[in-house]
């Protein structure tokens, strides 16, 4: 027992002194890691921050960034639907033109009745291209407007104004509110 | 974080586009246009107009819409394509104090950079209504020809613009990348040809790869720079 007591006893200061040991030798290392860090920042904590820090950035910016493409998708898809029948539009404009040549190009011998179809189609078509927010540009009477009108030529008269819309050589359609093709007009310039 | 935009900034027509989950993305003005005509109107009212608009008003004001200002850009007046350019266009070009090519609207003397940054405001706006946020930077594109004094105009009208101009890049490089020649592995000798609206451009590029990095080098560079689309559009008005 006492061999053993002893050897306990031995083991136990020794063990002890171990502990104490290595918690004297952490202690002294903790301190001079707490002076190192008052001295200086630890450079791998520091790299550490500034990883989180960058990376938190890169979040909120890819975040961001996300909400961003989503929002442009979303009036992407709208812009689509709102101005999707532009192409077609573009194809069906010199049809309108040539019914309005047509028009206006009859000859003496055609009847009223002949007269009369064509001005019916062209309007059945006309109320077809407004039921989807297609309207024609016909400034009679407007001043200039380079934004719906282009000017083909300027022509003179000392009795109306400048700028002033002299003739519609061809009315311009537009889309919603975007101008598909430009009223081609003449401009009173004196 | 802002977006850089690219601007293809031409002598007849401009072009704005957005590198998008890393594909190039043209975007439409606020007409719906794809590209925005080089074209600058004063009006009488003191309005700037810009792109379509500008050229639908230009015979009703054709000292006062100013078009291919390109050709003017960060050269002198003695230049010989500015003499060439004074007998074909409407406006005034000057001589400025300092020996440049400028130009006259009323009694307003307007150096070149300052009207290209008009068209460049007017992307820079198209780009931040479709982007959503704020707009600085810029890469913008230049003829291979370009020298020194016609990049830094170039960069000047970025910064009136409001845009910082992080890169000038040759056309026919920009040309050559859009095209995917940079994934080609190896060294190559490509010809980039540009029919422009107002211009005519044909370069031939060095395409080497070094460490896996590839280098453009214009070879040479030569074209028409008053050969164009529109002067065939001319000829067929003529025709008809």
């Amino acid at each position: 027992m006492a061999k053993k007591n002893k050897t306990t006893d031995n083991l136990a200061p020794e063990s002890d002194d171990h502990v104490e040991n290595v918690m004297d030798e952490s202690g002294i290392e903790d301190l001079a890691g707490e002076e190192k860090a008052i001295l200086e920042d630890d450079p791998a904590e520091d790299n550490a921050e500034e990883k989180i820090h960058n990376l938190e950035e890169a979040l909120l910016r890819s975040r961001a960034e996300l909400d961003n493409a989503l929002k442009r998708s979303v009036a992407d898809i709208e812009k689509a639907h709102k101005y999707g029948v532009e192409r077609l539009l573009n194809e069906l404009l010199p049809v309108v033109d040539n019914l309005e040549h047509a028009l206006k190009n009859f000859s003496e011998e055609s009847s009223a009745e002949d007269k009369e179809g064509v001005e019916l189609t062209l309007k059945s078509f006309e109320s077809a291209l407004d039921k989807f927010g297609i309207r024609p540009i016909y400034p009679i009477n407007e001043q200039f407007d380079p934004v719906k009108h282009e000017a083909v030529m300027t022509s003179q008269d000392p009795e109306k104004e400048n700028n002033e819309i002299e003739n519609i050589f061809q009315r311009g359609w537009e889309l919603h509110e975007r101008v598909v093709r430009p009223a081609r007009v003449s401009v009173i310039k004196n | 974080m802002s977006k850089i935009i690219g601007i293809d900034l031409g002598t007849t027509n401009s072009c704005l586009a957005v590198v998008e989950g890393q594909q190039p993305k043209v975007i439409e003005n606020a007409e719906g246009g794809r590209t925005t005509p080089s074209v600058i109107g004063y009006a009488d009212d003191n309005e700037v107009l810009v792109g379509a608009p500008a050229r639908r008003q230009s015979i009703t004001n054709p000292e006062k819409t100013l078009y291919a200002i390109k050709r003017l850009i960060g050269r002198r007046f003695e230049d010989d394509v500015v003499k060439k350019d004074m007998d074909m266009v409407p406006y005034k070009i000057i001589k400025a104090d300092n020996g440049d090519a400028w130009v006259q609207v009323d009694d307003k003397k307007l150096a070149p950079p300052q009207i290209s940054a008009e068209i460049l405001k007017k992307l820079k706006k198209t780009a931040e209504e479709y982007l959503g946020h704020e707009v600085t930077e810029a890469v913008i594109t230049v003829p291979a020809y370009f020298n020194d004094s016609q990049r830094q105009a170039t960069k000047d009208a970025g910064k009136i613009a409001g845009l910082e101009v992080k890169r000038i890049i040759n056309e026919p490089t920009a040309a050559a990348l859009a095209y995917g020649l940079d994934k080609h592995t190896g060294d190559s000798v490509v010809a980039v040809y540009d029919l422009g609206g107002g211009t005519f451009d044909i370069s031939i590029i060095e395409i080497s790869e070094v460490d896996g990095e590839h280098q453009f080098e214009v070879l040479a560079t030569n074209g028409d720079t008053f050969l164009g689309g529109e002067d065939f559009d001319e000829i067929n008005r003529l025709l008809c």
